[in-house]
Parts: structure tokens; C-alpha cells; sequence
């Protein structure tokens, strides 16, 4: 039998300017992936949450993921597109700039889902 | 004998050369007037491009955007941003041209990083998202697959 593979949660809290959250991750068996959504590759902010919580980085700009098997989405979106993308699909948002709910999406953005303005130590270990 | 040789081929290669120098110049990015900054072909646009087109902004990305980004973006294959966006310039979608009026913070990295780009046909001045470009209020451009995106200054 395969080993089980050991997950951990994290607290994310926004970042200065930032808006919404904190946010907890715990990344699932099929739902471990720590979705990077950034220009150049595995964003840190991503990289320190799989690093953490045992989750996979994955770089949305070269691979394809389903949204299920998605357990975090770290983007680094200006305000308008990405933003809404991945909270319209209910999944958990992380946008490194300190952006608020905007653009035709904004309605899909909730505290609940969508944290910005984080920064690597806003990453906290609670498990 | 020998020195008419030599001194033959140099009377038409240096006004060859000087022709297609005066070629080069006129029609590269460099040429006097202005410079194409970043140019590209609309490869695919998204069903839901008009949920955004009703608010005003056209959402771009390059071809390696994920599948979801796709749905809400017109995508091209841009690759190159020559030299930074700057207020003044000017964006060209097919026929229609667009003065730029503001950017965001962000929106240089982004075109250059992932061909992302942001444009709000809202007349600002200035950005309300660091990712936003802020053009001319004027109609949107009629868009299809094809059609051509030049951004120069």
C-alpha cells in the first residue's frame, strides 16, 4: 500500500492593504495542489504554503488542473480577472497584491474565500 | 587590371548596402515616428469576453493562460514587450486606435510576464486597480479571431 501522505493546515491573513480572510488551508488527498497562478513560475508565497502544509505546487501556466483538485490558487492579479476566476469556483484566493473585490467578479469575492496583500511570513503553520 | 576588380564590386555594394539600411530603419520598430512596443495576432476569444465588454474592459492574455482565464479573455500570441507601456501611447485593436490615459503599477510586469493586460475604455486618468491600462472613452473595438494588436508610442 502506498504511504499516506501527512497534510498540515495554515492560517493565512491578509498582508498591509491587503483585504479579506484569514484564510485556513489544509490540502485533502485529490485536493493537495497549491495553485500558482503568477508570472514566472512557483510564486514564494505558493512555494511557502506547500512547503508548510505538505501540498503539491503546481504552476498554472504550464499544466492543467481540474478546480477539484485545487486547494489553494495564489495569483498575482492587478484587480480585475483573476481575482473573481478562482473564488467564482469556489476556491480558496491568494493574490499577492493588496487588491479588493472588483471587476464584473466581484461579487464572488468573499472574506470567506479571497485574502490580498499576502506575503510569505503572513503564512502560518496552526496544525 | 586587378585594382579595377576590387574597386568595381565596392561602387554597387555600398549603395546596396545604404538601400537596404534606409529599408531597415523605415520599417523596423526604430523608424522615426514611432515604435511598436509590443505587437500581436487574436488567437481565440473567450465566451464570456461580452461580460466584460459590457463594463467596459477587454481582459488579454498569452496562449499558455489556463483554461479558466481563457473563458473571460481574448488570447493572442504576443510574446515580446519590447519597452514599457507608458502614458501617451497608443493601443491599436484591428482598425481602432486608443490613447493610453493611465497605468497600473502592475500592468507592465503582467504583459511582459504572461501577456496579460487589463484595458478599462473609461477615459481615467487614473488607475483603480494596479493592473488596469485606462484608454480613451470610446467604443469598444469590434474584436474576432485574426485580428491584429499593436501597442506603439
Amino acid at each position: 500500500m502506498a504511504e499516506e501522505k501527512k497534510y498540515r493546515k495554515v492560517r493565512i491573513k491578509k498582508g498591509p492593504k491587503g483585504w479579506g480572510g484569514p484564510l485556513v488551508i489544509e490540502p485533502k488527498p485529490g485536493r493537495d495542489l497549491i495553485y500558482s497562478v503568477t508570472g514566472g513560475g512557483i510564486h514564494p508565497v505558493a512555494q511557502r504554503i506547500a512547503d508548510l502544509t505538505g501540498g503539491t505546487p503546481f504552476d498554472g501556466f504550464k499544466s492543467k488542473a481540474a478546480f477539484e483538485e485545487i486547494a489553494v490558487a495564489v495569483i498575482d492579479c492587478g484587480g480585475t480577472a483573476r481575482v473573481g476566476v478562482y473564488p467564482m469556483k469556489k476556491v480558496p484566493t491568494v493574490d499577492i497584491y493588496p487588491t479588493s473585490p472588483s471587476g464584473p467578479l466581484f461579487r464572488f469575492i468573499t472574506e470567506e474565500l479571497f485574502c490580498s496583500g499576502v506575503r510569505v511570513e503572513d503564512i502560518e503553520l496552526i496544525e | 587590371m586587378m585594382s579595377a576588380g576590387r574597386v568595381y564590386p565596392q561602387k554597387t555594394v555600398v549603395p546596396a548596402l545604404i538601400f537596404v539600411m534606409l529599408n531597415f530603419f523605415a520599417y523596423s520598430p526604430y523608424s522615426g515616428d514611432y515604435m511598436i512596443k509590443y505587437q500581436a495576432n487574436v488567437t481565440f476569444i473567450g465566451p464570456m469576453v461580452s461580460e466584460f465588454i459590457e463594463n467596459h474592459i477587454l481582459i488579454l492574455f498569452g496562449e499558455s493562460a489556463p483554461e479558466e482565464l481563457m473563458e473571460f479573455a481574448i488570447i493572442h500570441d504576443g510574446k515580446n514587450l519590447i519597452k514599457p507601456l507608458a502614458v501617451n501611447d497608443s493601443v491599436q485593436i484591428g482598425e481602432s486606435s486608443y490613447k493610453v490615459l493611465a497605468i497600473g503599477e502592475v500592468a507592465n510586469t503582467n504583459l511582459a510576464n504572461l501577456g496579460h493586460l487589463v484595458l478599462k475604455f473609461n477615459g481615467n486618468t487614473s488607475v483603480e486597480m494596479p493592473g488596469d491600462v485606462c484608454l480613451e472613452e470610446k467604443p469598444l473595438p469590434p474584436i474576432q479571431v485574426g485580428e491584429k494588436i499593436m501597442i506603439y508610442d
